[in-house]
């Protein structure tokens, strides 16, 4: 028997961690300084906020620099950063902390905005649970992934990487291991919630299995 | 002195929020299920707090709180003590002597009796009852809910206030650009508005029709509108000015409409301006609405073609949510809470001139595809993020963190 699938689901609340940006340079000190916890949160909840906008979203450091800095070929090189390429909180920090050092070059100085127009950096804190959706089946797991809220996928399917230290989801995962649906897992793997919005992708998951 | 309030159900908002953000919260409630919560704050009455509190509550008990609020008491020195911090505290300069602070201990040790005891939160809200958290025992979780913006505070007062902040176990702030350094966690919790009060409730076409026909508005041709008090922060000369750099490529209607002005001189002052910067033009209509005219903003809010707040400097800007909501595309100054609610390109425009902001009126003017599209993100932005059962949940999240260790990162639920 495979072991079941339990569907969790998962809510953040934000907050401020102290720590606020002027300028490209104070970002990059910042970003060497922040918790892992407010990287991941600038990097992937956009995805939640801004889910109707699919194609369109930049990761929060990226829309500050396009928007407000007005530093059009950094934002270019920021949104450029694809989060699902990090498995590791502290690769995704020395990326973004090397990606601004070479734009910058040695310059110490660069343009700053005023203190009503910086970049403050916010944490969540997440809460999991179960959202009573239990199955067994590849079956009942197309029905009910079609049912899941957009929190549960984004629990599964952003969030799980980090969690599991591999590039892998939950859903993927599950179904290799447990009921030997290689092939399904692979094509689930492949999809990227920055192409479908968050809130569909429980059918997209649904069609491919 | 405790406020009663009508009932409200949860499920009353599944119509905008879906039932499946309904039952997430419900779910995620359930951990809180028979808690008890004790509100204070200065005034039951006026104010955005207690326009908050009226649904808060009645909604948390919806989903099986013991939710109270009361209202602590002071006499007018007390509340002319806390007017001179509130403008202090947003950067003002009002002189503040020894006796200030001594008639704020003083009120504040004789509404000690207000707390009740054994409750499993206290939810402050404010300054003015912030003090109140020297009298809290051993049991119970202390919140203290900041509705102001702290950022530029006048050391003197944050300095007297402080000690009293740094005894909760947590704050909420509206934005984070509103919060100060403080040892305990700072959540971020922006307000909302409320889809079923006459501010924000469907409306009749024919009823938005009289309403512009009572102001002899010309409902064919395009309307720019901005609804703000006639203050110099929301910069209504400026807005005339993009208007008359755009009128003559694009035929439309300027409405400025807001409060009242009648017992605020500097109101007055600036009414006078904006009167004068309109002069003779017939197609700048300057509504001077009385502080209920929320029908009225309502209606105009539904037959704008574009909505514009120029602010030079904000709050939250519930005004642009208001918007937002009625599926308008807003063009706003780049500051405040209206930084966090246009989403630049997608929702609105982020403006910071005159120029700027003709330049956008005149781009959403000759685009009603693009004007249609970014209505619609403004909607949904606004449906998932600024209306009550997600302000709610951030509530339940902020209670729960409390309750489960402020300082996790994740907190596993069972």
């Amino acid at each position: 028997m495979p072991a079941p699938f339990l569907f969790q689901s998962t809510a953040t609340l934000t907050r401020y961690t102290g720590f606020s940006a002027d300028s490209a340079r104070s970002l990059q000190r910042c970003l060497a300084r922040v918790s892992g916890a407010s990287i991941y949160y600038h990097l992937h909840f956009n995805i939640f906020r801004r889910h109707f906008l699919t194609s369109e979203i930049i990761n929060d450091f990226a829309r500050w620099v396009w928007v407000t800095l007005g530093d059009e070929p950094l934002a270019e090189q920021l949104a450029a950063v694809d989060p699902f390429e990090f498995v590791k909180i502290h690769d995704a920090r020395t990326r973004l902390i090397s990606l601004i050092g070479d734009y910058l070059g040695q310059a110490d100085y660069g343009h700053a905005v005023g203190a009503r127009q910086r970049f403050y950096f916010q944490e969540g804190q997440s809460f999991t649970f179960p959202t009573g959706q239990v199955v067994s089946s590849a079956d009942q797991f197309r029905e009910e992934v079609r049912k899941a809220p957009a929190e549960s996928i984004f629990y599964h399917f952003v969030v799980a990487p980090l969690r599991l230290g591999t590039k892998d989801n939950d859903f993927s995962s599950w179904l290799s291991s447990e009921l030997g649906l290689d092939k399904a897992a692979a094509r689930i793997r492949a999809l990227s919630p920055y192409e479908t919005d968050l809130f569909k992708l429980g059918g997209k998951i649904a069609e491919l299995l | 002195m405790p406020i009663e309030l009508p009932k409200k159900s949860l499920d009353d908002y599944a119509r905008f929020v879906g039932a499946d953000e309904i039952r997430e919260i419900r779910t995620l409630a359930k951990y809180l299920h028979g808690a008890s919560i004790q509100h204070i704050n200065s005034t039951a009455m006026g104010g955005g707090v207690a326009e908050l509190l009226g649904y808060l509550i009645p909604l948390m008990r919806d989903l099986g709180m013991d939710a109270q609020w009361d209202v602590m008491t002071g006499n007018p020195e007390f509340f002319a003590v806390t007017k001179s911090f509130h403008n202090n505290l947003h950067g003002g300069a009002d002189e503040i002597t020894p006796e200030m602070y001594r008639a704020f201990l003083d009120t504040t040790e004789r509404n000690i009796g207000l707390l009740r005891s054994g409750v499993d939160f206290e939810a402050i809200h404010d300054p003015q009852p912030v003090g109140l958290v020297k009298a809290r025992g051993g049991k119970g979780n202390w919140l203290w809910r900041c509705h102001i913006d702290l950022s530029e505070a006048d050391l003197r007062v944050w300095g007297f206030l402080r000690p009293f902040v740094d005894r909760y176990d947590a704050a909420i702030f509206h934005l984070p650009d509103y919060a100060k350094e403080l040892s305990i966690p700072q959540n971020v919790v922006p307000p909302a508005i409320d889809p079923m009060t006459e501010k924000n409730a469907e409306m009749e076409p024919s009823e938005i029709r009289s309403v512009l026909d009572k102001y002899q508005i010309d409902p064919k041709l395009p309307i720019v509108l901005q609804v703000s008090r006639f203050d110099r922060l929301k910069d209504p000369v400026g807005v005339i000015r993009a208007f008359k750099l755009v009128v003559h490529s694009h035929p439309c209607q300027l409405i400025l409409a807001g409060g009242g002005a009648s017992d605020d001189p500097e109101g007055e002052r600036v009414l006078a301006e904006v009167r004068e910067a309109a002069g003779t033009d017939s197609r700048i209509h300057i509504l001077a609405l009385p502080p209920n005219a929320h029908r009225e903003i309502n209606a105009l809010q539904r037959g704008a073609t574009v909505v514009v707040q120029k602010s030079l400097r904000e709050g939250f800007g519930l005004v642009v949510t208001e918007a937002m909501w009625k599926a308008k595309p807003v063009i706003g100054g780049a500051v405040g809470g209206i930084r966090r609610q246009i989403l630049h390109g997608s929702t609105g425009y982020l403006v910071h001139t005159v120029e700027g902001t003709a330049f956008r009126i005149r781009q959403l003017l000759g685009n009603p595809e693009l004007r249609e599209q970014m209505g619609r993100n403004a909607k949904q932005y606004v449906t998932e993020n600024f209306l009550p059962p997600i302000y709610l949940k951030k509530w339940v999240m902020a209670l729960l963190s409390m309750k489960h260790g402020a300082r996790e990162s994740v907190i596993n639920l069972t």
